[in-house]
């Protein structure tokens, strides 16, 4: 690379922002619920969760073993104590074996939060799973 | 080659400058807020208890937040506290810290051990980013809370919630929030 064009790389280079985190998924569910008709692991990366920014992967399975499918998902962190959610949206996404990502979860307080999970479509069912941030 | 160093560094020079020194948001300037006046000159205020801190039983109300507001200071969603800020230099991209003053509606005393936290975004998509937020205490009643970073230009939202940690059973919870906007150039 030329040397003149330092200049050009260093402009690029921006305002200094910060490293991202890396962060994974537990391999055993930090929580799991159990509605009428399914049964719900959650697993969430950072696990346990932090105040802040976290992603949570779900597993759904029917409590009778039959495949599950045809079904979505609308996701509310919910703090049961505190009558209130969070005011940004998660995005849940279908990985299509089964498991669903929600990110975009943005858990500002510590405490008790619930995720509200409503299930439609071939099957109706609400889980509540639960847990604690610190 | 020694025209060209020192265009490198005067360049070099000139981003560092832009980064520590370049335009800086804060607080919204608009309309004062009026949500705890009454018509008649009056003003709403809730008591609050520790003791409807955690109570036995009671499930918690469905929290209405109130208006977002303009300025530096207001009343709390609930009319419980009034509270006013300021902060460092907002700026994308930086370090904030917001300095939080509390004070009960009741008696203007300052309000002490009440872990003021931030909840930060610039809409229903975008929070702010992960930052160690932490909130420290001194003088009492007074509450530095950061590191907060705007990850990007636009009108955020600030939302402060006072005794974060106290259940909203009853009325008389000393859990309150209310939320400003701030202008990130």
């Amino acid at each position: 690379m030329s040397v003149r064009a330092l200049p050009l790389l260093v402009l690029l280079s921006g305002c200094g922002e910060g490293p991202e985190q890396s962060l994974g998924f537990g391999t055993s569910p930090l929580t799991t619920s159990d509605g009428q008709t399914l049964h719900a692991a959650v697993f969430t990366s950072p696990q346990p969760p932090q105040r802040g920014l976290d992603e949570a992967r779900l597993t759904l399975t029917r409590r009778d073993g039959q495949p599950l499918e045809g079904v979505m998902l609308t996701v509310t962190p919910w703090m049961p104590e505190h009558g209130h959610g969070t005011s940004v949206a998660p995005t849940v996404m279908a990985n299509g074996d089964g498991t669903w990502t929600v990110s975009n979860l943005y858990l500002a307080m510590a405490g008790q939060w619930q995720l509200r999970i409503d299930v439609s479509g071939a099957v109706n069912d609400e889980l509540v799973p639960s847990f604690d941030i610190r | 080659m020694r025209p060209f160093l020192v265009g490198c560094l005067v360049l070099a020079t000139l981003l560092l400058w832009q980064c520590a020194s370049g335009p800086t948001g804060g607080p919204v300037m608009g309309a004062a807020s009026s949500r705890c006046s009454k018509a008649d000159g009056g003003a709403t205020v809730q008591e609050t208890s520790m003791a409807a801190c955690h109570p036995d039983g009671g499930m918690a109300m469905m929290a209405n937040y109130g208006d977002t507001l303009f300025n530096q200071s207001g009343a709390d969603d609930d009319c419980k506290y009034d509270l006013s800020w300021t902060s460092t230099a907002v700026r994308e991209n930086t370090d904030v810290t917001f300095t939080a003053t509390v004070r009960s509606r009741v008696d203007s005393s300052v309000v002490t051990g009440a872990n003021v936290v931030a909840e930060v975004f610039l809409n229903d998509k975008h929070p702010a980013p992960n930052s160690d937020q932490a909130t420290h205490e001194s003088p009492m009643g007074t509450y530095a809370i950061g590191p907060v970073r705007f990850d990007a230009s636009g009108q955020w939202t600030v939302r402060f919630h006072i005794f974060e940690d106290c259940e909203d059973t009853l009325p008389t919870s000393p859990h309150g929030h209310i939320a400003f906007f701030v202008d990130v150039p």
